[in-house]
Parts: structure tokens; sequence; C-alpha cells
């Protein structure tokens, strides 16, 4: 029992070093910051993981469920990479600030650096759960990575707002 | 012949519009295939004959895009219920009959003209989804009403 926890958790950890090393790989190639990337709406994603939508279709048309549950989960994914581009970009700025060596408390650092991998590490977990499952049984995850992602992204814009130089520069 | 000074406030446009037309359309999918049919197939400019002759063409097109938007915007967050509920009353508005319209919505799916151009893809995809699990149903509820209407017929 705790050979196969100890093996989760290493994988779990792979996995969030990897999606580290991933995101910083796709730091570099992104030249410059657009404003575009945007979180998707709080209400969009509540709706792809709806559970009274779900119920809905199971009683009025019960042979389509599978069909309506394969779209939601498609969404969902897209969804999650919608927020996952986000956090990069906002974890992106961050760097940038640091790097221009605009004043930042070790604090704010350590608390940032910390707020993306938790959200890489609950981004993994919901994203495995859609896949394995489907966004109504991992609704309350991707309302959790959701919210993950909006605190980087506040923190990005908070900062980019008080910075000039950071202004200029991204 | 009176001279007449193009009104220039596209919120002044936007009133004239949902007071004039929407108004009087009693489902939100009416709503937004009326604003989507404004919309030129090859410019994606708005246009409105009836409101040439108050407002510049600028307002216009920022009016009835605005109103596009938000029709949208309310419909794709609905609930699939309401959704449901709103795509069977627009049915009900058009003479060919509900088979018929769930029929051809199923095959020409000629709702995907009926979004507005800049539309998130996200938002654009649950849209298109929703429409498909409405279709399939008001599909399944004809096909258990004529059964029950069968069954009904041939009981003695």
């Amino acid at each position: 029992m705790i050979g196969i926890l100890t093996t989760v958790l290493a994988l779990l950890f792979l996995a969030v070093l990897l999606a580290w090393a991933l995101g910083f790989s796709t730091n570099r190639k992104s030249a410059s910051w657009s404003g575009s990337i945007k979180l998707p709406s709080r209400l969009i994603r509540e709706r792809i993981s709806s559970r009274e939508d779900f119920q809905f279709v199971g009683v009025e048309a019960p042979e389509f469920r599978s069909q309506f549950l394969r779209d939601r989960k498609i969404l969902m994914l897209i969804c999650l990479q919608q927020m996952r581009a986000v956090a990069i970009e906002s974890f992106r700025i961050h760097r940038t600030a640091v790097s221009l060596q605009v004043s930042m408390k070790p604090a704010v650092e350590l608390r940032l650096a910390g707020d993306y991998l938790t959200f890489l590490l609950l981004w993994e977990l919901a994203r495995s759960l859609v896949w394995i499952s489907n966004p109504v049984a991992a609704q309350s995850l991707t309302a959790r990575v959701y919210t993950a992602a909006e605190e980087l992204s506040d923190a990005a814009k908070q900062l980019i707002a008080t910075n000039h130089s950071l202004r200029t520069e991204i | 012949m009176p001279n007449r000074t193009p009104n220039c406030d596209p919120a002044r446009a936007m009133e004239d519009v949902r007071g004039h037309s929407l108004e009087m359309l009693p489902c939100e999918f009416a709503k937004l295939v009326c604003l989507s049919s404004t919309r030129d197939y090859n410019t994606g400019l708005y246009i409105h004959e009836g409101m040439s002759w108050r407002y510049t063409d600028e307002v216009i097109d920022t009016a009835l895009r605005t109103l596009h938007n938000e029709v949208f915007d309310v419909l794709v967050v609905a609930s699939l219920e309401t959704f449901v509920q709103d795509l069977d009353t627009f049915f009900g508005l058009t003479i060919a009959g509900q088979t018929t319209a769930v029929e051809v919505w199923k095959n020409l799916e000629p709702y995907r003209a009926a979004i507005p151009a800049h539309s998130d893809s996200l938002s654009r995809e649950l849209f298109f989804s929703n429409v498909r699990t409405a279709l399939a149903i008001l599909e399944n509820r004809q096909r258990r009403c004529s059964q029950d209407q069968q069954s009904s017929s041939q009981r003695p």
C-alpha cells in the first residue's frame, strides 16, 4: 500500500516537474505580452461542468448522454488549456519582473512560485480526472484550478499596473 | 424636404432596436437569428435599412453587433433546460413545423451562421454542442409523442 502511494506521489512530482519545464520552454517561445490571453468566463466553465445539464440529458435523451459527455469533456479540456496558458503567461510576467530587478519582496516571490506550483499540480490532477472520467465528476477540482489561475493572473496584472519598466518590457 | 442629421449615439440605436424589434420576439433564439440576419455575409457588417435614415452606418453596425453579442452571451450560459425550451419556442414560430425544422437544423446546421463573428472559440463550441444536444432532445420528444399517439390509437 505504502509502495503504491510512494509511486503515485513520485509520478505526480515528475508530472509537475515536466509541466513546469514545458511551461518554461513555452515561455521562451512567446515573444511578448499580447494581452489577448484571457481566462475563459467563469459562467462558461460552470456550464460545461454542470450536473444539472447532465441530469437533464439523462432524463430527456438517455441515448445521447455519452455523446453529450464526450462533447463536454473536449470543451473542458480546451477550457483547462486556456487556464494553463493564462497561468504560464502570468508566471512569465513575474519572471520578467524579477529579471528587471523590479523591487519585489521575497515573501511575495515565494508565494507566487508556490501558487504556480500548486496551480500546475491541480491542473494535472484536473486534466487527468476529466480525461479518465468527465467534467461533471471533476467539477470542484476544475473550480479550484480556475481560482488558482485567476489569482496568478490578478497578481500579474497588479505587477504590470504598478511597474512602468515592466510594462514597456513586455 | 426636412434635413435630417443622423444620430451618432449607439446606445440610443440599441434602445430603438430593443424596443421596436427584439421585445416582440418571444425567445432568445429568435433574437439571435433576427440579429444575425442583419449581418452582411461578405463584409460582416450589420445593416438595417429601416434605421439608416436615423443613424449613421457605423452606429447601426455598433448597435446591432453589441446586441448580437449580448443575446449570444445570454444563450450560451443558459441551462440546457432553458436552452431546449427556447429552441422549442423558436421552432414553434416557423411555418415549417418542428419536425422539419429539427431535421433541417441537423442536416444543414444553419445555427453556425447565427453566432457573432468574434465570439471566443470556447463559447462557440459550447453553443454548437448545446444546439446538437437540444436537437437530440427535441427529436426524442417528437418520437415519444408519436409513439404515444400510435399506442393510444391502437387501443380498442
